[in-house]
């Protein structure tokens, strides 16, 4: 092979791989700077929270999460949370599992609304968004 | 081939060789240090987690809290000795009976003066224990309130 042909070759190839390194490394980068799975973790562990802290009080009581929540769907179920947007792989589904006093029931599917509720009554916690006196 | 052609070849392998050696490991250092990065991001601290988790101990009525026959009225804070069982606590806290379970939270609880002990149903060994809370409480029984303190050893895996 041409001397000069062999270096052209590989001068091509060395900067492909330093290209394809920088676009994999920044397009990993942009996804964990744009905090959104950062941010389902963080609400989906907030719901766990809330519901936990539902389950010990003797009362009834509705609580407000104070951030908007419009750009996600939840799913609270009887032991578990979930958060994502439609059309995610399972991959990018969030969920937190949690586990309530015997006879309780967690249920409740917000999707793409901004004001997000839990309402204790009895033994039943709910997921849903807020009403207008509740904010 | 010529004796320059194939030392070119041969410093070129080598290079190449070191080269993506050094770029593995640039691009594995970098995701490992982001991921990190995340994760701290998200991190709860265990004691918040225990003791949003443990609240229901002492405040709920279906777990320890004594609660007036007449008025229904739960006394969050008191406990009834009657309920401190095995039992109560299997209804009160239950993690599943499998892996996932084990690495739940799981709790130990000891009323210290009463000298009274019961664990969630995947509590093992004192040693993995990863922290203590102290919970002072009034305590029903026998008819009448002591003082007491409740210690929740806390193991999150």
């Amino acid at each position: 092979m041409n001397k000069k042909g062999a270096s052209i070759i590989l001068m091509i190839f060395e900067v492909i791989v330093v290209i394809s390194v920088i676009v994999l490394s920044s397009s990993y980068a942009k996804s964990l700077a744009e905090k959104d799975s950062t941010l389902r973790l963080t609400e989906a562990n907030d719901i766990r929270f809330m519901v936990n802290a539902l389950a010990s009080i003797p009362g009834d009581a509705v609580v407000h999460y104070p951030e908007n929540t419009s750009d996600y769907t939840f799913v609270l179920g009887q032991d578990r949370v979930a958060v994502f947007k439609l059309g995610d792989s399972e991959n990018n589904k969030v969920e937190i599992k949690f586990f309530l006093p015997a006879g309780y029931q967690a249920f409740g599917i917000i999707e793409g609304k901004p004001y997000l509720c839990l309402e204790k009554s009895g033994k039943n916690i709910n997921l849903r968004e807020c009403l207008e006196g509740e904010l | 081939m010529s004796n320059k052609a194939q030392f070119d070849s041969a410093v070129k392998t080598v290079y190449w060789i070191i080269a993506g050696f050094v770029i593995v490991t640039v691009v594995l250092v970098f995701a490992i240090t982001l991921a990190g990065y995340k994760d701290r991001l998200t991190a709860v601290p265990p004691e918040l987690k225990a003791e949003l988790t443990s609240f229901r101990f002492t405040n709920n009525a279906d777990c320890f809290a004594l609660q007036e026959t007449n008025t229904g009225k739960t006394m969050a804070g008191i406990i009834d000795l009657k309920k401190f069982n095995q039992s109560v606590l299997d209804n009160c806290y239950k993690t599943d009976d499998d892996v996932i379970g084990i690495r739940q939270m799981n709790f130990q609880l000891v009323l210290r003066n009463f000298d009274r002990s019961i664990s969630t149903n995947n509590y093992k060994n004192a040693y993995q224990d990863k922290l203590t809370i102290q919970k002072e409480v009034l305590v029903w029984s026998s008819n009448k309130m002591e003082k007491d303190t409740l210690l929740i050893y806390v193991q999150d895996i």
